[in-house]
C-alpha cells in the first residue's frame, strides 16, 4: 500500500501501514537496546497507542520518529518508575532464572554461537547499530536519524563493532 | 584506484557495500579480510524474531477502544459542546433512574477499565477489568445484583442485605468487606471483614474474615486461610489481594522457576484470590480461569493466551 507522507495517522488505513511498517523494526530496537522482550513488546504497543492518541498532530512521516522516542523514553521511565520490579528481577536472575530471550535465528553450531554470544556482548551503542543495520535493514542514514547522531557516529560504531566481532574469529 | 576512505570506518562502508572485496584488502591483512568475509557470511545467515503482528495489531485494536485511549483529533470547542450535552444527558438519566426508578441497568467493563460503584448509602462496589454486573432492580432499592463475569470487591455496611448472584453460585452478605470473582467454571470468595455466605451447589458455606472460598469445575476445594496456609488437601496457598498480575508473575517465577510470558494487555490488571506454592499446574489453571486465558508449557516456559 502506498501512503501519502503528509496523510493524517487517523486514517485507520495510514496508521495500520504504519504499524506493518515499523513494528517489528521498533519492537527488535527496543529488544536490542533492553535485552529484555517482554519490555520491548509492551513498549512498542503502547508508543503506538500514543500514536493513535496523538494522530490529529502528526503526519505520518514524522510516525516513525515520534514512535522510537516516545519508545525509549516510556522504557526509561519504567525503569526509573519501577525500581522495586527491577531489584526483584535482578535477584531472581542471580538465583539463575533466565530472562534473556534469543532475539536471532540461526543454525546453533558452534561458531554461530560465539558469534551470537559476541554480539549480545558488544557494548550497547555498537550493538544497537550493529543489529539495526545487519539484521532490521536500517541503512546507517536511517539509524542516524532514529539515535539523532551523524551518519559518522553510525559508521564508526558499525566499524568497532565488526573489529571486536572480528577478534572472536581469531 | 585506491579511493580515500576514513581509516575509522572503512570495515562499515564494506559491509555496507560502499567499499568492494579488493577495496577492503588495500585496509588489512590477508588473514583479517578472510575472516571478516566469514564474518560477514555468518550474519548474513542470521535473522531476527518477527513478534507476532497479527496478534499484536489485534491487541493494539483492542485497546484503542477501550476508554483510556481517546484520539486527540477532534476540535477543542466541538468537543467541549458534545461533552457537555453528554454529561446533561448522563444527568438526566441518573435522576431519572434514581428517582423514579425506571431502569435496572447493566455495566460491563472492557479488559482496560475499573469502575466504582454506591449503591444506596450502604454498599460500595469496585469492579475490576473485564466485568460485568446486572442490576435488576432500581437503584435505590437495591440489595442484589448479578455478577454475570468478572471480579468485584464489595463494602456492604452492617445491618445491610445484600446478595451477589453468579452463575456458579449464591453470595449472601452478613455485614462485611469481600471479594467475588466469578466466570463459567470458577468462584472464588475471599472475605476480608465479617463474614458472607456462600451457596454452591445447593450447599451453604459460612467464609468468614480472613479465609476463602474456591470452586473450580464444581469441585469445592476448601475454606481456606489467607496468607500461606495448608488446605485439606495439603496444598500449600499463598494468598493475593488485589495484587497486579504482573507481580503474581515474578512470585510463580521465583517459586516455581518458570519464565511465564502473558498477553501484554492484561499485565497491569488485578489478582485476589488464593494461589498454590507447591503445584504449578492449579496455579496455573487457577491463573487461566481467572483471567479467561490458555496456556501452554514448554519446559521451564509457559505461554499464557487469550
Amino acid at each position: 500500500m502506498e501512503v501519502n507522507l503528509g496523510e493524517s495517522v487517523c486514517e485507520e488505513n495510514v496508521y495500520k501501514h504504519l504499524f506493518s511498517k515499523h513494528y517489528k523494526v521498533l519492537r527488535n530496537y527496543l529488544n536490542y537496546r533492553f535485552k529484555d522482550v517482554d519490555i520491548a513488546d509492551e513498549y512498542a504497543q503502547n508508543a503506538f497507542l500514543i500514536l493513535w492518541e496523538n494522530c490529529g498532530k502528526i503526519k505520518s512521516i514524522q510516525a516513525k520518529k515520534f514512535l522510537f522516542t516516545t519508545s525509549y523514553r516510556l522504557v526509561l521511565n519504567h525503569y526509573r518508575s519501577d525500581k522495586i520490579a527491577k531489584r526483584y528481577k535482578e535477584q531472581l536472575i542471580s538465583e539463575g532464572i533466565d530472562f534473556e530471550t534469543p532475539d536471532l535465528l540461526f543454525d546453533e553450531n558452534e561458531l554461530n554461537l560465539k558469534i551470537y554470544a559476541a554480539i549480545r556482548a558488544l557494548p550497547e551503542k555498537q550493538r544497537i547499530v550493529f543489529m539495526m543495520n545487519r539484521f532490521e535493514d536500517q541503512t546507517y542514514k536511517d539509524i542516524s536519524e532514529l539515535l539523532q547522531i551523524s551518519v559518522k557516529s553510525v559508521e564508526k560504531r558499525m566499524q568497532r563493532a565488526l573489529l571486536n566481532l572480528r577478534t572472536v574469529l581469531k | 584506484m585506491k579511493r580515500s576512505v576514513n581509516q575509522d570506518t572503512y570495515l562499515a562502508k564494506w559491509i555496507s557495500g560502499e567499499l568492494n572485496d579488493s577495496e577492503l584488502k588495500n585496509y588489512v591483512s590477508e588473514n583479517d579480510f578472510n575472516s571478516y568475509v566469514l564474518l560477514k557470511d555468518l550474519i548474513s545467515g542470521m535473522q531476527s524474531i518477527s513478534p507476532d503482528i497479527e496478534n499484536t495489531w489485534e491487541q493494539i485494536n483492542q485497546k484503542k477502544l477501550s476508554s483510556t485511549f481517546k484520539v486527540n483529533q477532534t476540535d477543542w470547542t466541538l468537543k467541549r459542546f458534545y461533552l457537555a450535552a453528554a454529561a446533561i444527558l448522563i444527568l438526566f438519566v441518573s435522576i431519572m433512574s434514581y428517582h423514579f426508578g425506571l431502569f435496572g441497568s447493566q455495566h460491563v467493563l472492557t479488559s482496560t477499565q475499573s469502575k466504582k460503584l454506591n449503591i444506596g448509602e450502604n454498599v460500595f462496589l469496585d469492579l475490576y477489568q473485564n466485568t460485568s454486573i446486572t442490576q435488576s432492580a432500581p437503584l435505590y432499592n437495591i440489595n442484589e445484583i448479578e455478577l454475570d463475569f468478572g471480579e468485584v470487591y464489595f463494602e456492604v455496611k452492617k445491618g445491610q442485605d445484600f446478595k451477589i448472584k453468579t452463575n456458579q453460585g449464591t453470595v449472601e452478605v452478613l455485614g462485611t468487606k469481600f471479594n467475588v470473582k466469578s466466570n463459567d467454571n470458577f468462584l472464588s470468595v475471599m472475605c476480608f471483614e465479617g463474614s458472607v455466605k456462600v451457596t454452591y451447589l445447593d450447599k451453604e458455606y459460612i467464609v468468614d474474615s480472613g479465609k476463602s472460598f474456591n470452586s473450580i469445575d464444581r469441585r469445592v476445594d476448601a475454606i481456606l486461610e489467607n496468607k500461606s496456609f495448608n488446605s485439606e488437601s495439603g496444598i500449600l496457598y499463598h494468598e493475593f489481594k488485589s495484587t497486579r498480575l504482573v507481580d503474581v508473575k515474578t512470585f510463580l517465577e521465583k517459586t516455581y522457576k518458570v519464565k511465564i510470558t502473558f498477553p501484554k494487555y492484561i499485565l497491569n490488571r488485578k489478582f485476589t484470590g488464593a494461589l498454590p506454592i507447591n503445584d504449578l499446574e492449579l496455579s496455573l489453571h487457577l491463573i487461566a480461569s481467572s483471567f479467561q486465558l490458555h496456556y501452554e508449557i514448554n519446559q521451564r516456559y509457559v505461554y499464557f493466551k487469550a
